[in-house]
C-alpha cells in the first residue's frame, strides 16, 4: 500500500518534469498541414448528400439484422476458458467446444496471441494445444515454470464442468511428459464474489490468479500487489516457497475436487 | 485515461480537432518523454526527440487503425527515433561512453533549483533511477525491465524496493500519509 503511494507521488512529479513542447508542434508545418487538409476533407465530406446518407444507414441496419440471425446466442453466450500461462488468454467457445475467438488478458497475452495460429472455427483441444506447443517454444512453460492455471464459465453448467474436466485430465497429460513436474491449477467461477471478478477484470487476470497474488501480497510485506500481478505462476510459487507461505487461498474452499494445492 | 477514449481522441484530432491534440498531448508526454530519456540519458535530446516523434506520428496517422493501442504505438515511435538519434550520436562521437553516463535528471543549464522529481530521487543511483522510473513511471514490468539492463529478475525486484526504502527514508512522507 505504502508503494503505492510512492508509485503516484513519483509519477505526478514526473509529470512535472516533462518538457512542454506542444506550442513548438503546433505551430510546425506538419500539424498546421494536418489540421488543414483535415478541415478541408471534412467540409467536402460534409457536402454529400442526404440521400447518400440514408441508403448507408439502411445498409447498416440490414446488416445488424442479418447479424443477428446468424448469431442467435450472440458472443455474450459463450463459454470462455481462461488459461494462465503467464501470457494469459481467454479462449471463448461455442456449444460444440469449437473456439468462437481467443482474447488477451493481459500484456503479455497480446504479443503471444500473434505467434498462434488463426483459431476460429477450430476445436478447443487443437487451439490449446497450439498454445502449449507454442508456450513451451518461448519458456513460458519450462522446468522452471511448469504451472498452468486455469478456469471454465460459462452459461451453461454442463459444459463448464465437462471442459473443466478434460483440461484437468488432458493438461497433464499433453504437458506432463515434455515439462518435469508439471502441474495444473484449477479455479472455480462459481464461488467467486462481483467484487473479485470486477478486480480480476481491472486487472487482466483470472479470479484464481488475483486470488494467489493476494494471498501473497497479505502474508508478506516484501511484495506489493504491483510487484506480483506480472509473475509468472512459476515465480510467484517461488516466493512462496521462500517466504514459507501455506499454501491456501482465501475464499473458495481448498478441499474441492481437482483443486489447487494451496 | 482509457484507451478507448484514447482511439477517440486520435478520431478527432484525425478531423481537425485541436483540443484533440491537446488532450491527446496531455495524455502521453510523460510516457513519450521518459521513454527517449531511457534511451538517450539526456534530458535536452530527448526534448528534441520528443518534438520529433508528436510530428512523425501526426504524418503515420493515416496508417493508424484504432485498436486501443495508440500509447504503445506513440511509444514505439519515439523508441525508434531515440535509437536513431543514439545511433547517430554515437556515429558522431564513437568515444562518448568513454566519458561515462549522463545523468538521466539533470538539466544542462546548470541549474541549481532541483526539480520535485530529482529531489525525491536524489538519494538513488543512477541504475536505480532508471529502474523506478521505468516501472513507476512508464508502468514496465520488472521482468522487461530485468532484460533490458541484462540484470537478473531478482536484482531488479531489490533493487527497486530498495529504492523505495531510500526514498522513504530520505525524501519523506507522502502527502497523503
Amino acid at each position: 500500500m505504502k508503494n503505492k503511494e510512492w508509485e503516484k507521488r513519483i509519477r505526478s512529479a514526473a509529470k512535472k518534469d516533462v518538457p512542454d513542447v506542444k506550442e513548438e508542434i503546433k505551430s510546425s508545418d506538419v500539424y498546421q498541414n494536418h489540421i488543414t487538409s483535415a478541415l478541408h476533407k471534412r467540409s467536402t465530406t460534409s457536402g454529400k448528400s442526404f440521400a447518400l446518407r440514408y441508403v448507408y444507414a439502411g445498409m447498416a441496419v440490414v446488416a445488424v439484422f442479418m447479424l443477428a440471425l446468424i448469431l442467435p446466442f450472440g458472443i455474450d453466450g459463450a463459454t470462455s476458458v481462461y488459461l494462465d500461462i503467464n501470457p494469459g488468454l481467454r479462449i471463448d467457445i461455442d456449444e460444440e467446444d469449437n473456439v468462437l475467438d481467443l482474447f488477451a488478458t493481459n500484456p503479455d497475452g497480446e504479443d503471444f496471441l500473434t505467434l498462434l495460429d488463426e483459431p476460429e472455427d477450430k476445436p478447443l483441444d487443437d487451439v490449446i494445444d497450439n498454445i502449449i506447443d507454442k508456450a513451451i517454444e518461448r519458456g513460458y512453460l519450462s522446468d522452471e515454470a511448469p504451472y498452468i492455471v486455469y478456469d471454465v464459465r460459462g452459461p451453461s453448467a454442463e459444459q463448464e464442468e465437462r471442459i473443466l474436466q478434460r483440461l484437468e485430465e488432458r493438461l497433464p497429460d499433453v504437458v506432463g511428459t515434455r515439462i518435469a513436474g508439471f502441474a495444473v491449477m484449477r479455479g472455480h467461477g462459481g464461488d467467486e464474489t462481483p467484487d473479485e471478478q470486477e478486480r480480476a477484470q481491472t486487472h487482466g487476470m483470472s479470479v484464481m490468479r488475483l486470488r494467489l497474488i493476494e494471498h501473497i501480497d497479505d502474508e508478506t510485506d516484501d511484495y506489493s500487489f504491483a510487484d506480483l500481478k506480472d509473475l509468472s505462476v512459476g515465480e510467484l510459487r517461488r516466493i512462496m516457497e521462500e517466504k514459507d507461505i501455506p499454501h491456501h487461498t482465501p475464499g473458495p474452499p481448498s478441499d474441492r475436487p481437482g483443486g489447487p494445492p494451496w | 485515461m482509457t484507451d478507448k477514449r484514447l482511439d477517440k481522441l486520435v478520431r478527432a484530432f484525425a478531423k481537425g480537432d485541436e483540443s484533440a491534440f491537446d488532450a491527446l498531448y496531455e495524455a502521453t508526454s510523460a510516457d513519450v518523454y521518459y521513454t527517449i530519456l531511457m534511451v538517450l540519458k539526456d534530458p535536452s535530446l530527448s526534448e528534441d526527440i520528443m518534438q520529433d516523434t508528436y510530428m512523425k506520428m501526426i504524418e503515420s496517422l493515416p496508417k493508424y487503425r484504432p485498436q486501443g493501442k495508440f500509447r504503445a504505438w506513440i511509444k514505439t515511435i519515439a523508441k525508434r527515433l531515440a535509437l536513431n538519434a543514439y545511433h547517430e550520436r554515437k556515429k558522431e562521437s564513437p568515444h562518448d561512453d568513454d566519458e561515462g553516463p549522463l545523468s538521466l535528471l539533470a538539466q544542462e543549464d546548470g541549474s541549481e533549483k532541483r526539480s520535485e522529481l530529482e529531489e525525491l530521487m536524489r538519494t538513488l543511483d543512477e541504475e536505480e533511477k532508471e529502474i523506478v522510473i521505468r516501472h513507476a513511471v512508464l508502468g514496465e514490468k520488472h521482468k522487461d525491465i530485468a532484460e533490458a539492463l541484462a540484470r537478473p529478475l531478482g536484482t531488479v525486484l531489490w533493487k527497486y524496493r530498495n529504492a523505495l526504502g531510500k526514498m522513504r527514508r530520505k525524501g519523506g512522507a507522502p502527502d497523503e500519509e
